[in-house]
């Protein structure tokens, strides 16, 4: 099912919770929601889920407006952050009960119960209480809740925040792979960069109601739109920096070094009125070669490798470095292709 | 639930109505008919004060000002007898390793099972051995008596939720838990004993039974036993007078409440022996 | 600690309580006082023998079963769920409407009772009647059971309603959500989701509801002291304390009085013990984490 969001805005009392969001989320695909607390995610999911109306705007799933619609006639599934389980019945009844809110037999609930635990590997859990289960299991339980009665979307929220970090990984590939079997359109929201990173088909940046940014996650991380985005996704290195025309196009200069770190033949978009802007550096995009004019200041270890961090001229420049050593003097460039050029904080 | 979006149908609004409706049959009579000369069911006939002005002259056996004065002797009396004693005890139980712990609760559970009616005779003699019959503190001692049991489990319940770890720095900071049961759990509770102190003056002003049983004589009368008594003769009776005792009598805890309803609400079902445990 | 606690507690509740066993042993009254003496069971043999003894014990039940049930579990669940799941804004108002009976002095109360059962042209009731083309009637005097249970029940609506309102309003947000996505109505949440959630509150309420009602009488005190027919209204606590205080009851017959009402504390004790053990009184009790003294 396709899900549709346009100009959607919620305010509550005097705050604005979202404003003017629109995006697409195409049949099947696993959309990531993405931002700090406060910036809209969590009101967002609970529109399409219809436990809030939205102030201005639409929901629409495969094209009807299902906006002012209560959530028992959306057909939507949803895992709630702390699991929301239904502590006086057992697992299986929980799983079991929108299907017996929609009527169906005993029998019929019983067989739809069981091909979903068994997809989810929970069947030796079915008689047990809530209170009985660990947290992954509990996680596992509402998922199944949610999925049960095949609902057109799926919605997420932040699935993964009350789980052992040991588990969160095992966790997180079983979810995606589960949603790719079974081709539901979800969203999926989490503030968690990494996690954003590797399981969305497609990212949604939200910040303070707003949308920011939205596409793939490799294109969001490759062409952020701005230093704010830059820095969530991942570590950046950022030096203010000015545009200006050269014989064969344009080049862009870091106040401070003494030559262009990159050039193109049409100006870049992502910068108006005004030549200033920034320049951004991914550290694994620095390239260091032992002797030259930048500095050693310090080492940290970064996930298996070591993040160096050297001085060159008026700035710091980070290094992402796989060998252990980091010279003590080096001289640095860039992968070609790599320098993000965003517009100038305001 | 209050997530919930406001229901649309009408239908539980109705029910709403017609299950409160009774409420203001009750009680709307009350006011009207200590303003008015005379009532019939609800329809009042002649606004006047008439009413209260009867009201203050003396009666025979006593004036309303001076079984007031004594019912807000009884009700403060009672209120800081019931606090003196209900707290330290709910902190022991609550807090501190006491053998015989789970016997003193269970017999304070099982005491405030019996029925008042069955003390009557015991209270009576211990009552005239200790010269308390026919006096006010021997009225308010047997009251809270009788109320200290579930005061004390109430109690138990606020003093359960506070984190141990506010108690064991007082103890760290080299303080007692004598100490730590004023300067920590005390103001931790706060809403708690507020909210008792409110109930239990309530429920002093309101007592009838126990004045009515051992305060035989006029000059010790409470509020309740001044109202009764301008009902005692059924025939004669100035209704509109009654009334107008009636609403003073029940202005107070009614104000009470008014003034700190929220706050009240809350903590009044926080009530610890039901959701003690986790 | 324990001990302004235990300073009342044991002059005022225990020691009348075992007094009251030791009376109803004895042959206590009017007449003997000053002379009692010791006469075994024989006043529970008495007790036995009167011929208003099943009136009395039916009129107990018919007291305190319907308005345990109806007034005490029924009525309170309902003007709960309807002001917490359904009209909320509404609700608050209804809910301080319904603090009144419990906050209402007994003795006004009953008078309250008394004018809107009385008779026509002065009762509301009967002017209510009139109105829909009903017989005016005293209520009181003609259908007293009725009155009763009602102006007593509606206390313990009120009281209970203050407990199952908190407690509804307690049910986790994410729960309620959970319900709403999984599809549920709003009389689906109520049943499957909030009634199970507040199981503690209600049991708690029957409990305390069951013993409180078996032991009052100061409200048909008020209303009917028993009448007006002979024993028509009358409860066993209610009979206990006519013998042991009435005077025109056969002179303040302490004796036999104190055996009624050990009666009454007994099927007290037992019926406390069975709640005590469906409340899983250890979990109540807990443990000190702290064993400093």
């Amino acid at each position: 099912m396709r899900l549709q969001v346009r100009e959607l805005s919620k305010r509550f009392g005097h705050v604005w919770a979202l404003r003017e969001v629109s995006f697409t989320v195409e049949a099947g695909e696993l959309a990531v929601l993405l931002g700090p607390s406060g910036s809209g995610k969590t009101t967002l999911l609970w529109l399409v889920a219809g436990l809030e109306e939205p102030t201005s705007g639409q929901v629409l799933f495969d094209g009807k407006n299902v906006s002012s619609m209560s959530p028992r006639h959306r057909n939507v599934g949803m895992v709630f952050q702390n699991y929301a389980l239904y502590p006086h019945m057992s697992v299986l009844d929980n799983i079991a009960f929108p299907l017996r809110l929609q009527g169906l037999s005993s029998d019929e609930r019983q067989a739809r119960v069981r091909e979903v635990a068994r997809m989810l590997s929970i069947e030796e859990l079915l008689q047990r209480r809530p209170d009985q289960l660990s947290g992954g299991q509990q996680q596992r339980v509402a998922l199944a809740r949610a999925l049960v009665k095949r609902p057109a979307v799926l919605l997420l929220d932040e699935p993964l925040a009350n789980l052992d970090p040991v588990l969160r990984r095992s966790a997180r590939d079983e979810i995606r792979s589960l949603q790719r079997r079974l081709g539901i359109t979800t969203l999926w929201v989490t503030h968690d960069r990494d996690e954003a990173m590797a399981v969305g088909d497609r990212l949604i940046v939200l910040r303070e109601g707003r949308l920011v940014q939205e596409g793939p996650p490799t294109e969001v991380y490759r062409r952020p739109k701005d230093a704010v985005v830059a820095t969530l996704l991942g570590e950046i290195n950022l030096w203010p920096a000015q545009l200006r025309q050269c014989s064969s196009g344009w080049n862009l200069w870091v106040d401070g070094w003494p030559e262009p770190i990159a050039r193109w033949p049409c100006r870049p978009e992502e910068v108006r009125g005004g030549d200033d802007c920034l320049a951004g550096v991914r550290p694994e995009d620095v390239v260091v070669h032992p002797d030259g004019p930048a500095e050693l200041l310090g080492v940290e270890p970064w996930h298996g490798a070591t993040m160096a961090c050297y001085r060159l001229g008026p700035h710091r420049v980070r290094a992402l470095l796989l060998r252990d050593q980091a010279p003590a003097t080096a001289s640095i460039s860039f992968l070609q292709g790599s320098v993000i050029v965003l517009p100038p904080p305001r | 639930m209050d997530r919930l979006r406001s229901a649309g149908s009408l239908l539980p609004l109705m029910a709403l109505v017609a299950i409160t409706t009774p409420l203001i049959l009750l009680y709307g009579w009350l006011p009207l008919a200590a303003f008015a000369d005379e009532v019939r069911g609800l329809r009042p006939s002649g606004l006047t004060l008439d009413n209260f002005r009867e009201l203050f002259q003396p009666v025979a056996g006593g004036s309303l000002a001076e079984a007031s004065v004594r019912s807000l002797l009884l009700a403060c009396g009672y209120s800081l007898l019931l606090l003196a004693a209900a707290l330290p005890a709910a902190y022991a139980l609550s807090r501190l390793p006491m053998p015989g712990r789970r016997a003193v609760l269970a017999a304070l559970l099982a005491l405030h099972a019996f029925p008042f009616l069955s003390l009557l005779v015991g209270v009576y003699q211990v009552l005239r051995e200790l010269g308390l019959y026919n006096s006010l503190l021997g009225v308010a001692l047997v009251k809270t008596a009788t109320e200290v049991p579930l005061a004390v489990w109430v109690m138990k319940g606020f003093f359960d939720r506070i984190p141990w770890e506010l108690e064991a720095a007082v103890l760290v900071d080299g303080g007692t838990r004598w100490l730590a049961f004023r300067r920590v759990c005390l103001p931790q509770a706060r809403p708690g004993i507020l909210a008792l102190l409110t109930f239990a003056f309530v429920s002093g002003w309101n007592e009838f039974l126990l004045p009515y049983i051992f305060l035989p004589s006029q000059q010790q009368w409470t509020l309740p036993l001044f109202v009764r008594s301008l009902i005692a003769d059924y025939r004669f009776v100035d209704y509109g007078v009654v009334a107008a005792a009636s609403l003073v009598y029940v202005a107070p805890p009614l104000l009470l409440f008014w003034a700190g309803q929220k706050y009240l609400l809350q903590t009044y079902a926080l009530s610890g022996g039901v959701r003690a445990a986790r | 600690m324990l001990l302004p606690c235990l300073a009342l507690v044991v002059p005022f509740l225990l020691v009348p309580a075992l007094m009251t066993v030791h009376l109803s042993t004895t042959n206590m009254s009017l007449a003997t006082l000053g002379n009692t003496q010791f006469v075994g069971l024989d006043n529970y043999a008495r007790l036995l023998e009167r011929p208003e003894l099943p009136r009395i014990a039916v009129n107990t039940v018919v007291f305190v079963v319907p308005n345990l049930v109806l007034f005490s579990l029924a009525l309170p669940l309902a003007v709960a769920a309807l002001t917490t799941v359904w009209n909320r804004s509404v609700g608050r108002f209804a809910r301080l409407l319904w603090l009144l009976p419990r906050l209402t002095p007994s003795v006004v109360y009953s008078l309250l009772w008394v004018w809107l059962t009385a008779d026509a042209p002065f009762g509301t009731l009967n002017q209510l009647a009139e109105v829909i083309g009903l017989q005016p009637r005293n209520w009181l005097l003609e259908h007293p059971w009725l009155t009763i249970v009602a102006a007593d029940g509606l206390i313990g609506t009120s009281f209970a309603t203050v407990l199952f309102v908190a407690a509804m309003e307690a049910v986790p947000r994410e729960l309620v959500m959970a319900a709403q996505v999984d599809g549920a109505s709003r009389w689906q949440l109520l049943l499957h989701v909030v009634l199970p959630y507040i199981r503690w509150p209600v049991l708690f309420v029957s409990a305390y509801q069951f013993l409180s009602l078996l032991a009052s009488f100061e409200l048909i005190l008020l209303l009917t002291n028993g009448g007006p027919g002979l024993w028509q209204t009358e409860t066993w606590s209610l009979y206990a304390y006519h013998q042991a205080f009435s005077y025109y009851a056969g002179g303040l017959q302490i004796g036999y009085g104190a055996a009624i009402a050990t009666v009454l504390v007994l099927a007290g004790l037992v019926a406390s013990l069975l709640f005590l053990r469906l409340f899983d009184f250890r979990r109540l009790a807990g443990e000190p984490r702290l064993k400093v003294a």
